[in-house]
């Protein structure tokens, strides 16, 4: 792989085998009898690709598509089928919204957590828990396990945790756009343009069309699990 | 020469010491006394077998069989807590592993982490009891407690890899693991006499929690070295268990996630 190439992607299937007879020994055992077995459901034919270093790549396609498999994969969080080939140059960290608090914890407690979890040492941790909680606007709450937020709050609070985050390439998978009022939207806005499109390698999973539009270099549609087509922004929403 | 500690190694163990801490305390997180139950848990075990023993159940038994009981139990809490809570493991933490490529073998240390701080606060309280209620005395066999404890951390972490890997394919492990440790109880000497297995039942020495339960109450409760034979034995078994478990976990979780 040349040097330039952040991910490279060679020949990538993915079947997902759907085990309709259950997971449980009593279900298995009856499943013996009853001839039911494994559905096959293909999320991804024959995907090739290479991001380039520093490069803000858009993935769009309808729902089921075999975005947030693609995303995974590209991860190393799932496996490809056999064949399939991925190469990644650097950390990849995929960024969600769905992230996952413990909810018996507090914002702090949480930030200490998922900020360790995003590659950050407890002393940067430490260093910057001020700015996240006033980022997320969660000052009078920052002692609060976070069961008592409402699911607005906790996705402020997971996008000022995870903005934060170190690694050389990101997967955004909805991550971002979608988060709070319009005054916090804006303010995201920015940090999220100073914070990621510099120097870093974005792959970026959106429904929404604006920010695709906006930040992307080069997009790609996905359909039933095969690419429909890459080129820019403009090229590609033409056919979506 | 100072020690220095590449970056991403100490993120990783600060990372391995939040998590053991985290599920650690969050336990003891919304009620009044909060961390102070991590002590008046074991120390209320401890009053509660004193007098169940001297005044109730086995009035014949001597009162230090309090000891001989609360050691047997604490060391086997630790296993029966650890391997119960690493059934689950890969699923609680399916939202990091979905976004974050972390090795899967930290899950484990942290888990091992957690359960062992629990159970060295009981065996602290197990020690205060055994020398002001008691008056036992302390020796230098005691120290024999590490090779003994690297053991027993080794066979648990072994057998939870296994049990969180097997958990992936198989939901009903949960359940069985329940019984399984429920039966696993009664073939550890905890309550029975341990004497018994070398009456003729010398072959369970080969179960490497009755080998750690025996020799932790050699070195504590008789100031004796423990059986060096048997003792390696165990350790032997346990480092074969560890390293086959992880290699299984390593390969056979790579799915873990599209199962969970």
């Amino acid at each position: 792989m040349s040097n330039d190439i952040a991910i490279k992607l060679e020949n990538i299937n993915k079947t997902y085998v759907i085990h309709d007879r259950g997971n449980t020994i009593r279900e298995r055992f009856f499943s013996l009898f009853s001839g039911k077995g494994a559905r096959k459901l293909k999320a991804l034919q024959n995907v090739n690709l290479e991001i380039k270093k520093g490069e803000f790549f858009g993935i769009i396609g309808r729902n089921g598509s075999g975005k947030s498999t693609l995303v995974q994969i590209m991860n190393e969080a799932i496996p490809p089928d056999k064949g399939g080939k991925v190469t990644i140059d650097g950390k990849a960290m995929r960024l969600a919204l769905g992230m996952g608090f413990n909810n018996e914890l507090t914002a702090r407690q949480n930030i200490m957590i998922n900020s360790s979890v995003l590659g950050l040492s407890i002393k940067e941790i430490k260093s910057k828990m001020d700015e996240m909680i006033a980022f997320a606007e969660l000052e009078e709450f920052a002692d609060t396990p976070v069961k008592y937020y409402s699911s607005g709050m906790k996705s402020k609070l997971m996008f000022s945790i995870a903005v934060n985050a170190e690694a050389d390439i990101f997967l955004m998978d909805e991550f971002f756009g979608g988060v709070g009022d319009q005054n916090f939207k804006k303010k995201a806005d920015e940090l999220f343009h100073n914070r990621f499109v510099k120097g870093k390698t974005i792959i970026h999973v959106s429904h929404q069309m604006d920010s695709i539009k906006k930040y992307c270099d080069r997009v790609m549609l996905l359909d039933k699990g095969k690419v429909v087509k890459i080129g820019t922004p403009d090229e590609v929403l033409a056919e979506y | 020469m100072p020690i220095t500690i590449n970056k991403a190694l100490r993120n990783r163990l600060e990372r391995i010491y939040l998590f053991a801490n985290t599920d650690y305390f969050v336990r003891y997180y919304g009620s009044k006394l909060g961390i102070l139950w991590a002590f008046l848990n074991p120390f209320l075990q401890i009053v509660i077998y004193y007098f169940a023993f001297s005044y109730l159940i086995f009035k014949q038994r001597d009162t230090s069989f309090v000891l001989y009981l609360f050691t047997g139990i604490i060391t086997w809490q630790f296993f029966a807590e650890a391997s119960k809570s690493a059934i689950t493991l890969f699923q609680r933490q399916r939202y990091i592993l979905q976004n974050i490529d972390l090795p899967k073998i930290d899950f484990f240390w942290s888990l091992i982490l957690s359960k062992f701080w629990g159970y060295f606060i009981n065996f602290l309280i197990f020690l205060a009891f055994s020398l002001i209620f008691f008056h036992n005395s302390l020796s230098f066999a005691l120290l024999w407690i590490i090779p003994i404890w690297i053991g027993l951390a080794m066979f648990t972490v072994g057998v939870c890899f296994y049990l969180a890997t097997l958990y992936i394919f198989l939901r009903d492990l949960d359940h069985l693991w329940s019984i399984v440790i429920m039966a696993g109880f009664w073939t550890v000497p905890i309550i029975w006499d341990y004497k018994i297995i070398f009456e003729g039942y010398e072959f369970m020495m080969y179960n490497p929690l009755t080998a750690f339960v025996v020799q932790v109450r050699q070195v504590t409760l008789q100031n004796q070295m423990p059986d060096l034979k048997y003792l390696s034995i165990a350790l032997l078994i346990s480092a074969f268990i560890a390293i086959s478990g992880y290699f299984f976990m390593k390969y056979k979780s790579k799915k873990a996630l599209e199962f969970l």
